[in-house]
């Protein structure tokens, strides 16, 4: 799972399915898939499938009806199994959804969960007694028949999640700030690392899950660098002042002379934006996309990857001929957006020089939490020399930040990140090596 | 001196707590519709007692009050004033602290405050629809985009529906949510109250900070009392449904951390007015507590959300610490048309926050809420300097049991509302439903967190009526239709 949206009425005369709809939307830069819960206090009803498809007929959530729900989208190379569970004893229902890695199954937690409330637990004491021993680096999102709606984020704290509220009738979950704002609602909080919020109608209370020992706490930096949207706010953090100021901190560590700079289209702007402000230069609008935006790195087709990357990056020549341009990027991962990108200026547009300038370090392992990283044999940087790699994007230069730069930039934020795909090692624990 | 108070709830308990310390010696008699046990306790220790009757029963009432033959009568809430109690009162010849039924018109009909705010063309009024008719308010209400939607008649301080409609892709589930719930108003609402033509009020929605703003009048004189911000919203983090409030903070001084003096002034400007323009169209002389609850929008700045012909609940649970004047000498000024000489004495190195602990299923299921049993222990309470009063509780057999409101409010104050606050939190767990009933309070009230996000939003609102006002839109709101022409609404 890539994103999740929670949505509590707290009127029953409201329908949410069309929030959730927009909600998805609003989550797709985290996934293409999706699979969406409702409960009327009765039942539940779940419908998944491609966003896509949800996109084109966008009235198949109004099949399901209901005044809480919870929902979240998910990427081709991750799987829903493992992700999403479901379950009914003697007419009471629960359904969990999580995103990122949980030790254990789901479904394992989901059982546990239903074994104690069969005992008479109430939903919140079930849930703090299993979730305390189940280890791993996720969010989750728990609903059930009773109208009632669990979000919490596990104690490493590397997956965000957020809280707001739409007036006096909802409450509202999602990964990402954005989606509270695409509703109506206004951010009121971010989740903490190890915090439950438990939501329904009549009542709402936060809590901690105990945990045993010290733990750090530590949020993805590819959620800055790349996943989250630029109008997101994550941790109270603006996405966009974080990718501005690496733009600006790649720009003073640049040792070429360039005419324009081009950021590749969308993540990358913000960067190119800093870079360009530095560097006293021109930024341009270099690259014009075609149809549907497409968030290549998540694809996990290879073939898809290539379409998605040429679909969106067609060039314009006047920015290019004859020039010697900086192409700014947020990440470089297989290299294959930079690598396609370059031989169409150099062969085609008579570009004079390609300076490839990169907003994040050198991407060295794949994520053990789930990240959509990909495995180590796949990653550029994790396999080519520096020397190596210009010469197999054709570029005339390549410029990366250091670990020690974007840590730096954090910290004094007070923000304490996970750089584990950058140096190598699992900063916090209960991840799969 | 004998004084008598009307009423059953949190408010009362903080009006007869104050009073019970004046030099006058008070023997205090409270006059309830059931045994509220803080309200007993302070009426007992000043000599009184208290005695339970149908208080929105004018005539058994008057009963009562004769037995006692007081010198001075407070009535706390609205409805005995909506039901002619302070007429009934005033009649006998008491000296009585408390809107009569016409006055009180200013709370109990939103159409008739209105209406008197547009006539007279005074400050701070938002456009809106009345309607009697039902089947119009519900075509009306379909169509009638960013809207509230609120009973014509106060009740109880429920029904209102907020439902802000900025997005045009959510609209059609929005407008279905206006329309059933206008039905299940009229229907479950106002369907209990005969006493008025209009059912329903569509007013245009603002946003921006509330507060309140409580006034003494003696229909002469307006005193105005120090600032106070309620809580709405049942949970923390501003979620949650409607309630009639769970908790307040006020100070430092007359000013809220993010109202400033040219605000308040303004907004004492809109009460005084509004008390001058009543009096003269009702014919009677105002002798009790006006208060406004205002919002900072950015549409206007201050501005009428409602009036309330009595003082609000818990807001007026804030001046125990922090008045430090002698309520019932004020009181006895006002029922004798003194008011003029009085000047008020503030605590200004204090501020004070008010928390409400709530039983579950408060405010919208209060029938689960009703009938838990209640333990308070008040002795920890004072240990950490906070004050207890009860709300929603009733004493049956000795034992307290839950009404389904507001159980009790805790009280505190202090230099700091950071500690004031979590000084209060500490003292709910003192308590408690003894058979496991979950109760329910706001951690959030008064936090510095809370506090700064409130700051933020009256400086967004600010900016906002500051270049209104600078463009000469504080009278006036433009539209234009394309192809049609313009249209110019007057707010003059």
């Amino acid at each position: 799972m890539g994103g999740l949206v929670g949505i509590v009425a707290f009127d029953e005369l409201w329908n949410v399915s069309k929030f959730m709809y927009y909600g998805l939307l609003a989550s797709h830069n985290r996934g293409d898939n999706y699979v969406v819960v409702l409960s009327n206090g009765r039942n539940l009803k779940s419908v998944g499938g491609d966003i896509t498809h949800l996109l084109l007929n966008k009235d198949s959530l109004d099949l399901l009806e209901g005044y809480v729900g919870i929902g979240g989208v998910y990427s081709q190379v991750d799987r829903l199994e493992g992700k999403y569970t479901y379950l009914s004893d003697n007419g009471y229902e629960l359904s969990l959804l999580v995103d990122g890695y949980v030790d254990g199954s789901v479904l394992d937690i989901g059982r546990r969960l239903l074994k104690l409330v069969n005992l008479g637990y109430k939903l919140v004491e079930a849930f703090v007694e299993v979730i305390k021993g189940v280890r791993g680096v996720y969010s989750l999102l728990l609903i059930n028949n009773k109208s009632e709606v669990i979000a919490y984020r596990s104690v490493p704290g590397l997956t965000p999640l957020h809280l707001g509220g739409y007036g006096f009738d909802l409450a509202l979950i999602a990964t990402e700030s954005v989606p509270i704002n695409i509703l109506g609602g206004e951010l009121r909080s971010a989740v903490k690392p190890g915090e439950y919020v438990y939501i329904s109608p009549d009542l709402v209370t936060v809590g901690e899950v105990p945990t045993d020992g010290v733990v750090n706490h530590a949020i993805c930096t590819f959620e800055y660098i790349y996943m989250a949207r630029h109008d997101s706010v994550l941790d109270g953090i603006d996405v966009y002042s974080i990718r501005k100021s690496l733009g600006e901190e790649l720009g003073r560590r640049f040792e070429y002379d360039v005419d324009v700079v081009v950021g590749v289209p969308e993540t990358a702007i913000p960067y190119a934006l800093g870079f360009a402000k530095v560097l006293g230069k021109d930024l341009e609008y270099g690259f014009i996309s075609t149809g549907v935006k497409v968030r290549t790195a998540i694809k996990g087709d290879p073939l898809e990857r290539l379409i998605g990357i040429q679909l969106k990056l067609n060039p314009v020549r006047y920015v290019f001929s004859g020039r010697r341009v900086a192409i700014v990027d947020d990440s470089l991962v297989r290299g294959l957006t930079v690598k396609s990108v370059i031989q169409i200026l150099r062969n085609k547009l008579g570009v004079k020089e390609v300076h490839v300038v990169i907003g994040s370090p050198k991407l060295i392992t794949n994520c053990p939490y789930g990240k959509e990283i990909p495995p180590k044999d796949e990653l550029l940087t994790a396999n080519l020399s520096d020397e190596l790699a210009v010469k197999y994007v054709e570029a005339d230069s390549i410029t990366w930040l250091s670990v020690d730069e974007v840590s730096k930039l954090f910290s004094s934020s007070g923000m304490n990140l996970c750089t584990g795909c950058f140096l190598g090692g699992c900063l916090v624990r209960g991840g799969r090596s | 001196m004998k004084v008598v108070v009307v009423g059953d709830g949190g408010r009362e308990n903080a009006i007869a707590l104050m009073l019970s310390r004046s030099s006058l010696e008070p023997k205090i008699y409270v006059i309830s519709s059931h045994v509220n046990p803080g309200l007993k306790k302070v009426a007992e220790r000043s000599g009184g007692k208290l005695i339970t009757c149908d208080i929105l029963n004018r005539k058994e009432v008057k009963v009562r009050v004769d037995e006692v033959s007081p010198d001075v009568v407070v009535i706390g809430p609205e409805e005995p004033q909506f039901h002619g109690v302070s007429d009934e009162l005033r009649g006998c010849g008491y000296a009585v602290f408390g809107a009569s039924s016409k006055l009180a018109e200013i709370e109990k009909s939103k159409v008739f405050m209105r209406e008197l705010m547009w006539r007279y063309r005074i400050p701070g009024r938002l456009a809106y629809k009345a309607f009697t008719d039902v089947s119009q308010a519900i075509e009306y209400v379909g169509n009638a985009g960013d809207v509230v939607i609120k009973p014509a008649r106060q009740a109880g301080g429920k029904g209102v529906k907020v439902i802000a409609d900025l997005q045009a892709y959510l609209s059609d589930v929005k407008s279905r949510v206006r329309v059933d719930y206008t039905r299940k108003l009229i229907s479950d609402v106002m369907s209990h109250y005969v006493d008025i033509d209009y059912k329903l009020l569509v007013e245009e929605r603002v946003e921006g900070v509330e507060y309140t703003l409580m006034c003494i009048t003696d229909g002469y004189t307006l005193l105005p009392l120090p600032l106070v911000q309620d809580h709405p919203h049942a949970f923390d983090n501003d979620l949650g449904p409607e309630t009639g409030g769970m908790g307040s903070i006020q100070g430092p001084g007359y000013l809220l951390p993010f109202i400033n003096e040219g605000e308040f002034r303004e907004s004492v400007d809109i009460v005084e007015r509004v008390l001058k323009v009543l009096q003269e169209v009702v014919g009677e002389r105002y002798v009790g507590v006006l208060s406004g609850q205002m919002m900072l929008t950015s549409l206007l700045g201050p501005t009428v959300i409602e009036f309330y012909s009595r003082f609000g609940d818990p807001e007026v649970s804030n001046y125990i610490y922090t008045l430090d004047t002698d309520l019932l000498e004020v009181i006895d000024r006002a029922v004798s048309g003194r008011l003029a000489s009085v000047k008020l004495r503030v605590r200004e190195d204090l501020v004070s926050v008010v928390k409400a602990v709530c039983p579950r299923g408060y405010p919208n299921n209060r029938k689960v809420a009703k009938g838990h049993p209640v333990v308070v222990d008040e002795k920890s309470i004072r240990n950490y300097g906070c004050e207890v009063l009860y709300a929603g509780v009733e004493l049956i057999n000795g034992s307290m049991y839950t009404t389904g409101s507001r159980i009790v409010e805790l009280v505190c104050a202090g230099e700091d509302f950071d500690e004031v606050s979590k000084r209060v939190n500490k003292c709910v767990e003192f308590v408690k439903c003894v058979d496991g009933w979950d109760t329910f309070y706001r951690r959030d009230i008064g936090t510095k967190d809370l506090i700064m996000r409130r700051v933020m939003t009256a400086d967004i609102v600010r900016n906002a009526y500051t270049y209104r006002r600078g463009k000469g839109l504080s009278t006036i709101k433009v539209d234009w239709i394309p192809g049609k022409g313009v249209i110019t609404y007057d707010y003059s």
